[in-house]
């Protein structure tokens, strides 16, 4: 189900019904409404693959139970090895399995072994990627004893499915949201009221920016070869504001809709194109994935306390893995090579953590230096998009090299200008309230909190009016695919 | 709680009503204004997709405007007849492409499916009738949706912007001064746009046969014409079923049919369309058999046509 359908539209309202006023007497029957709802929620779109769900739930449930009763290290090693066997089995058969055997029949291809084997048509289950992780990070912690496990197997499997999270994250810690099914939640007007808001400058982003950017963005990339290179870098610019847009309004709808049923999720994404540096932007772009590598991959690598061998090692292994995580495809794989490049000189001089706070806080614009460093850091995110976007890496290639082309400087050519301008006004119109929310969980928090009342609820119908004017046709969020 | 569901839905019915008022209110101003008036010496109409729109240069034809219009079904043109037979009581003749493919389910979705709809929706929604607008709602709701907040964009724009001419905006000649047929050819490119059953379309058949009646009731005399189309357009294919419907359904219209014209290949655009140079020879001979051969006036007109084209494309041969 998607978020930005019909079907989404008459489903939330009922389970936010059903929820508050007939399993608001029990925590029991709470969590229940959410497993049962989440259910629906996934089956809608395949109900086969909720078995995949529920094994993985019933796996990591069982290995937390026999965690919280094993003392003995070897089999505790066992059980942890077991659920991430389990869960990263399922992850590679189903993402990666044809990526391997083709890498492989081509590698022995090139020795001059011919390897007969054939792909196997394997549909990818939506949100595997982001429940494998959710539910690894459940393990992960009892092991190291970060976490009790849990012995409530409805709380849990409500934790492994939550709906608003399930598909495209944000990848929730057991540590954050799991004790969060063990008490009844009360409803805060304030909390549903501010998760409406988020809901709202989610769907902004997903339907206005995202939707609209899509279009420019797939012609531009499927047809390369006919355009200019300024042609070419505004496609890669819309495809920023389409990855953005359609990511972090994800993530604000869920967020938002959580808040709606008394759930706090974390912030996933922290106005990354204000970023002046790319470690910055790591910190704020897609932050649950970001942290779950740091704790789970990065920081067991031994992290940046070795050597300079070690944290380049360390750097490229956190990167390209995350690359990877995105799609079974080269292109990701470079996509992360090339962020570990613009991330190593920050790392290596020690620079990676000078821009921690919000940039130019308290200020309404930032001082020259910033602006230059936001600029630079956003044209180097604009590039590395490139490879994220294109077909392969030849297509990527070849689209960089159009873009640095001797046309790079002339007006670009392409049909539907005037709707392009209008999408980038709309763009500029995003920019502006993320730039003036930027130290708020997001763009819409406290916009107009000092205006007249009136006023603000005019502002949100305009915002209103804005989406249903720019709505395009349906498309599904880029996430579902990884 | 109480107060938040309040609050929600009335926030909820203010937005629907705002984002109703808005698509009302400048439908309604469109609608009010809508000018779809062209000079008054034209008397003869062309209406059609893209067929039509390349292969008829109307500069080139005497009190003749083309207002036909890339992918765009008899439901649209039908919409866009009502309009200017409504503005412009001088028209007397209508000229309409019926071509192989526009019998064909794909027309179905040139009607109801986003791409065309959205595209057209936007010219002709203050216009539809409740038929109309029901038959677009029954066959695809949700993208009827999302074609009318563009539609809704663009009556905004014309409010706005004060501008209620239509002319330039819903078809005319379509100039191109490239020819593609030689690559297509080479590569085995012969772009199929009708369906592989050769199924019919039977609401863009019905939407043909309401601009027949409307003309006829509008004392307007229809003809339906086949522009001249490459020997290997690959949508030939159901010509015995395209003759069929001629036959049958529409036996009280008179065809013109210069499929049978010959061209080189560069005086094609591709496979479906000629390009300018294709045009200026069509519309050249088009013009001459209408104003000195007296085409619409014989009785026989295919015959007329058939003799005539036997002779340009001698002429071209010997050439």
């Amino acid at each position: 189900m998607l978020f930005n359908s019909i079907d989404f539209a008459v489903f939330l309202p009922v389970v936010f019904i059903l929820y508050w006023f007939f399993c608001n007497k029990s925590l029991k029957l709470q969590n229940l409404l959410i497993v049962i709802a989440s259910y629906l929620f996934y089956g809608w779109w395949d109900w086969r693959f909720l078995s995949l769900i529920i094994f993985s739930t019933i796996v990591d449930y069982s290995i937390g139970v026999a965690l919280s009763t094993e003392e003995n290290s070897k089999k505790r090693k066992g059980f942890l090895w077991l659920s991430i066997i389990v869960n990263l089995g399922f992850l590679g058969f189903f993402k990666y399995y044809n990526f391997f055997l083709d890498n492989l029949i081509s590698a022995f291809t090139l020795f001059g072994t011919e390897l007969h084997a054939s792909s196997l048509k394997i549909i990818l289950p939506v949100g595997i990627s982001f429940y494998t992780f959710q539910t690894l990070s459940y393990t992960i912690d009892v092991y190291k004893r970060k976490l009790n496990p849990t012995k409530d197997f409805i709380a849990f499997s409500a934790f492994v499915s939550f709906f608003p999270q399930l598909v495209a994250g944000p990848i929730e810690r057991a540590t954050n949201l799991l004790p969060q099914f063990y008490s009844k939640r009360k409803f805060e007007y304030s909390k549903a009221v501010d998760g409406l808001r988020q809901i709202l400058w989610g769907m902004f982003k997903k339907v206005v920016i995202a939707d609209n950017c899509a279009e420019f963005a797939n012609e531009f990339f499927n047809n390369h070869t006919e355009y200019s290179g300024s042609g070419l870098l505004l496609g890669a610019l819309f495809f920023t504001f389409q990855i953005y847009g359609d990511f972090s309004g994800y993530s604000d709808i869920a967020i938002g809709t959580s808040r709606l049923f008394g759930f706090n999720l974390k912030q996933n994404f922290a106005f990354p194109y204000f970023s002046r540096d790319i470690a910055e932007f790591w910190r704020r772009w897609h932050m649950s994935l970001s942290t779950w590598f740091r704790d789970y991959l990065y920081i067991p690598l031994g992290g940046s306390k070795g050597g300079t061998a070690m944290k380049v090692r360390n750097t490229f292994i956190i990167f390209i893995v995350s690359g990877f995580w995105h799609g079974a495809n080269w292109t990701f794989i470079v996509w992360g090579a090339l962020n570990a490049l613009y991330f190593l000189p920050l790392l290596l001089a020690n620079k990676n953590r000078s821009n921690i706070g919000t940039v130019a806080e308290g200020k309404l614009t930032p001082n020259i230096s910033d602006m230059l460093k936001m600029c630079t850091t956003f044209f180097l995110t604009v590039i590395a998009w490139v490879f994220f976007r294109a077909n392969n890496v030849s297509h990527a290639i070849s689209y960089l090299n159009g873009i640095f082309s001797k046309s790079f400087l002339s007006i670009p050519e392409f049909e539907n200008r005037t709707h392009a301008i209008e999408v980038l006004v709309l763009i500029g119109f995003l920019m502006f309230i993320e730039w003036l929310g930027r130290d708020t969980q997001y763009g819409l928090e406290k916009f107009g909190f000092k205006w007249n009342k009136t006023f603000r609820i005019l502002f949100y119908l305009g915002v209103v009016c804005i989406i249903f004017l720019f709505i395009g046709k349906e498309q599904e969020f880029i996430y579902f695919q990884f | 709680m109480k107060t938040f569901i309040q609050k929600t839905i009335i926030f909820l019915l203010v937005s629907t009503f705002s984002v109703l008022a808005l698509v009302i209110f400048t439908n309604y101003i469109v609608k009010q204004n809508a000018n779809f008036k062209f000079n008054e010496k034209n008397t003869k109409l062309i209406l059609g997709h893209s067929h039509s729109a390349y292969a008829l240069n109307d500069s080139l034809l005497k009190n003749t405007i083309n207002l036909s219009a890339s992918g765009e079904s008899y439901f649209y043109n039908y919409q866009k007849l009502r309009k200017l037979v409504d503005n412009n009581k001088q028209i007397n003749t209508l000229f309409l492409e019926f071509a192989n493919n526009q019998i064909d389910s794909t027309m179905d979705s040139w009607i109801w499916g986003f791409d065309k709809m959205s595209a057209k929706i936007k010219y002709y929604s203050p216009f539809l009738d409740q038929e109309d607008f029901n038959l677009l709602l029954d066959n695809n709701s949700s993208d009827l949706f999302a074609s009318y907040s563009i539609a809704t964009r663009k009556q905004l724009y014309r409010v706005l912007g004060q501008n209620f001419d239509f002319i330039r905006d819903i078809g005319g000649y379509s100039y191109s001064d490239i020819t593609k047929v030689e690559d297509m050819i080479r590569n085995d490119d012969f772009n199929y746009s009708i369906s592989k059953t050769l199924a019919l379309s039977e609401k863009n058949i019905s939407y043909l046969r309401k601009i027949v009646d409307f003309s006829t009731k509008n004392n307007i005399k229809i003809y339906l014409i086949r522009s001249p189309q490459h020997p290997q357009y690959a949508d030939l294919v159901n010509e015995s079923i395209y003759k069929n419907v001629l036959n049958t359904k529409f036996k009280d219209v008179e065809f013109l049919d210069f499929d049978a014209m010959y061209f080189p290949n560069n005086n094609y655009l591709d496979l479906h369309h000629l390009n300018a140079t294709g045009a200026k020879k069509f519309s050249i001979f088009f013009n001459d058999l209408i104003e000195n051969k007296g085409l619409l006036n014989t009785l026989n007109k295919q015959e007329l046509i058939d003799k005539e084209i036997k002779v340009f494309n001698n002429n071209y041969l010997s050439n």
